[in-house]
């Protein structure tokens, strides 16, 4: 009792189990798994990284206010009296007002206004996430701390197959629903072509009608002999050309069913939705940062090939602004979306490539094969 | 004199034979030497090519000379496309706006490619930006292709060589994970090493964590590699495409662990009624396990329990994880009768990699030839019943194929969810026959009129 009791328990947890994982590495957990991953990131480099910032913004914000009221001191006290000592004390204030700007750069200090431009905000650590799950890296923003380094390498090895998992999955369902338009399309096509035989084949049943009543007509004149014959020609003639356009149908019928069954998208529909998505990036990013059209097609090639040189990058004067934000999460959106339609088109072109190889090898050994 | 003639022959017979024995044992040392480091592995690798290519003894060297010219095109063309993009590209450092010089060219065309892209040098003007684009859509593709084809190389060598020099007879299987993850281990540190003490003299931890951004391909450009002269350049260039190249072998090993978690738990279903060619001819699964049952003269109900005797088998034979998706396939197979309600069609079956259908199918061979005896005649036709039937299981929307195989029409009875075309193309068959029985008739009245 106890026992059975025991096991049923232990095979309960066991199904538990089964049933959480097959959730998570479904289609829709994964997504949901690949988001929370980028929030999770989002959130720990925001609390790592945006202190340190902000330490180093103070550093020099204080840095500047002290230089600036020494100088102002000496000028109100000692200017009077003797103008060496006050070039002397300028010189000593500027140089170590230097020195301390030198320090906060080598820390990453990057010129941005405390509590006005910051580079770690939610949204920007998002995107920051999302270039290292996706191994982009643009490299405008970077981790600084030693804590923040340790912590994107460690993120980017649970982070980079969980993104090619992603991007394996979801590449194949999107293959298959693309799949799915291209066959109700040519479906459509097939059914318009019969649509097409089956209103001729209307005209030559009416034809053969007139025929017949022609003959029947006739029947009445001839004689025994003429009738039997003419009789046994109309129908004959009738019978073969209804037959006929019966078997052209059957025959549309077998060609769409066969060209359904292999059912391969053609490359050129595969890279013309592939221009097209660049082209929508290219529309947006040109209204939004008055990019040349070559500026943003380059941007949106560099980063969908996961190049990413960061020469080009939107929002480069970050602000915290919600409008700045805004463009942040639908860069990111687009990014990730843009990621897996590439997916997509990379998984049709390889289906296309090993049908056209597997053909080309079949001749080949056919070929071979007469020889011997 | 006679004795003293027949001395003389003796010692001279004596010392031919002494000659000829030094001779023998000088030749069976020099053959000796050969199969201590350098047969066994040719053999192995002889073996392995033979069984890989299909092809006989004598026909090794032509299909050798093939793969090695395959191997040499790319490698040679990949060098080339970098000294074309070399001539191509006008490039300028970002922050300083020098000109980049041939070798700054070279690294910036090669971490180009391999979509590492530090951005530190870039281009700058429209006319750099398009050469860039067209550069990247050709350039991937090459670099990746020729990055897999030498990582497989490699990955063959070493199999080759475990092979040889131990004693057990090891499988060829491709690294493990954590044989990847030890190899990127150390590439990572040796590269903290070379940044750290040589070319850039960065700290440790900085160095570290450049080799590992740049072997990811994320290259975010905070640090990139300054080298000086030749060798370093060539040293860098080294380390980041075997770096890209351990990092492929890794993930690639750490997906099938990442498959294995995506369809556990998940139940294979709806392979009843999913529609595969056969013969020139549409059929369900559950058809063909009735037709090649009755071929091999056996029943659904004796591969059913031939599979549950294959659980033991597999487990013992294989023990590997990714055997149970395929296991769960052909249990479902059999036991899909017993879904309820039946789910809508499918058009695809899902099955296991080819390659694991190959070792099970290997092992099950060889397991009925080893056990010869052991086995009842009835299990071994239900064996090669299952071998057929995941035969063609495999391939399932291949048409031409089969299309050559003549097999003779069997009527089977259609299920009873046949789609709208199917059943409309019934109906104009029937028609057609009609038609035909008609001009028949037709005919057979006209000579009796004659007669």
């Amino acid at each position: 009792m106890g026992r059975r009791h025991r096991r049923s328990k232990v095979t309960r947890v066991v199904n538990l189990v089964k049933k959480i994982i097959a959730f998570f590495f479904s289609h829709i957990g994964l997504c949901a798994l690949v988001v929370g991953y980028a929030l999770l990131g989002a959130v720990i480099f925001k609390a790592v990284e945006g202190p340190h910032e902000a330490e180093i913004q103070e550093l020099v914000k204080s840095a500047r206010e002290k230089a600036v009221d020494v100088v102002w001191n000496a000028t109100f006290r000692v200017n009077r009296l003797d103008s060496k000592q006050w070039k002397k004390t300028v010189l000593d204030e500027v140089k170590r007002f230097k020195t301390v700007c030198m320090l906060s750069i080598r820390k990453g200090y990057d010129g941005k206004e405390y509590g006005k431009q910051a580079q770690w905000t939610f949204t920007g650590a998002f995107l920051y996430s999302l270039t290292v799950i996706t191994t982009i890296g643009y490299g405008n923003t970077a981790a600084k701390t030693y804590i923040g380094k340790t912590l994107t390498m460690l993120y980017a090895i649970i982070g980079i197959p969980l993104m090619l998992l992603f991007l394996t999955n979801i590449g194949d369902v999107m293959a298959k629903i693309f799949r799915f338009l291209y066959a109700q399309s040519i479906r459509l096509k097939f059914r318009l072509i019969l649509w097409h035989k089956k209103r001729k084949a209307a005209k030559i049943r009416r034809a053969n009608s007139l025929v017949s009543r022609l003959t029947r007509g006739h029947r009445v004149k001839a004689d025994s002999s003429v009738d039997s014959f003419g009789l046994g020609a109309g129908a004959d003639v009738e019978d073969l050309l209804t037959a006929r356009v019966e078997m052209e149908q059957l025959e549309v019928r077998e060609t769409a069913a066969a060209q359904l069954e292999s059912m391969t998208v053609p490359i050129s529909l595969v890279v013309f939705t592939m221009l097209g998505y660049l082209g929508v990036g290219t529309t947006i990013f040109k209204v939004w940062e008055g990019w040349t059209f070559l500026e943003s097609f380059y941007f949106c090639f560099i980063s969908l090939t996961t190049i990413g040189f960061g020469d080009k990058f939107p929002s480069t004067s970050v602000s915290n602004t919600d409008e700045a934000q805004e463009k942040l999460v639908i860069t990111s959106i687009y990014l990730l979306f843009g990621m897996a339609l590439l997916a997509m088109c990379f998984n049709l072109a390889q289906e296309e490539v090993q049908n056209k190889t597997r053909w080309i090898a079949d001749k080949f050994r056919s070929k071979e094969d007469d020889d011997d | 004199m006679t004795f003293n003639d027949g001395d003389n022959d003796r010692i001279g017979k004596e010392e031919e034979h002494a000659g000829l024995i030094e001779n023998q044992i000088i030749s069976q040392k020099t053959k000796k030497q050969l199969p201590s480091w350098l047969d066994r592995p040719y053999h192995v690798w002889r073996d392995q090519f033979q069984q890989d290519k299909c092809c006989p003894k004598k026909m090794v060297k032509r299909e050798l000379m093939f793969a090695s010219t395959y191997v040499l095109i790319l490698n040679v063309a990949l060098i080339l496309y970098v000294l074309f993009g070399c001539q191509v590209f006008d490039l300028r450092h970002s922050s300083t706006n020098n000109e980049a010089s041939f070798l700054d060219r070279a690294l910036f065309c090669i971490t180009t490619i391999s979509t590492i892209g530090y951005g530190n040098i870039a281009p700058f003007d429209d006319r750099g930006k398009v050469i860039c684009i067209l550069y990247c859509v050709a350039g991937i593709p090459l670099f990746f292709m020729t990055v897999a084809t030498n990582s497989v190389l490699v990955v063959d060598i070493c199999n080759i060589v475990h092979r040889s020099y131990s004693s057990q007879n090891v499988e060829n299987s491709g690294f493990r994970w954590y044989t990847s993850a030890i190899l990127l281990a150390a590439h990572c540190f040796i590269g903290a090493l070379i940044f750290s003490l040589w070319i850039d003299q960065l700290d440790f931890l900085d160095a570290f964590y450049f080799s590992f951004i740049s072997i990811t391909t994320i290259g975010y450009g905070d640090y990139s590699p300054t080298p000086e002269g030749l060798f370093q350049y060539i040293i860098v260039t080294v380390y980041l495409c075997t770096g890209v190249a351990t990092m492929l072998l890794f993930f690639a090993s750490l997906q099938k662990g990442i498959m294995w978690i995506h369809y556990y738990g998940r139940k294979v279903s709806d392979s009843e009624e999913a529609e595969i060619w056969f013969g020139g001819q549409m059929m369900t699964v559950k058809d063909l396990v009735t037709l090649v049952a009755e071929k091999f003269g056996s029943t659904p109900e004796k591969l059913r329990e031939v599979l549950h005797d294959l659980d033991k088998i597999l487990e013992v034979a294989c023990k590997q994880a990714e055997e149970d998706d395929d296991e769960e396939d052909w249990r479902s197979v059999n036991n899909s009768e017993a879904l309820s309600p039946p789910a809508p069609r499918k058009k695809t079956v899902f099955l296991s990699g080819s390659s694991d259908g190959d070792d099970c199918q290997a092992t099950i061979h060889s397991f009925t030839s080893t056990n010869q005896r052991s086995i009842p005649k009835d299990t071994e036709l239900a064996i090669l019943a299952l071998g057929t039937i995941q035969h063609h299981l495999r391939k399932p929307s291949v048409r031409g194929i089969h299309g050559h195989h003549h097999h003779p029409k069997i009527p089977f009875s259609k299920p009873a969810s046949d789609s709208n075309i199917e059943s409309k193309e019934a109906i104009t068959s029937l028609d057609l026959r009609k038609k035909a029985h008609r001009v028949h008739s037709d005919g057979r009245l006209l000579l009796q009129q004659d007669v």
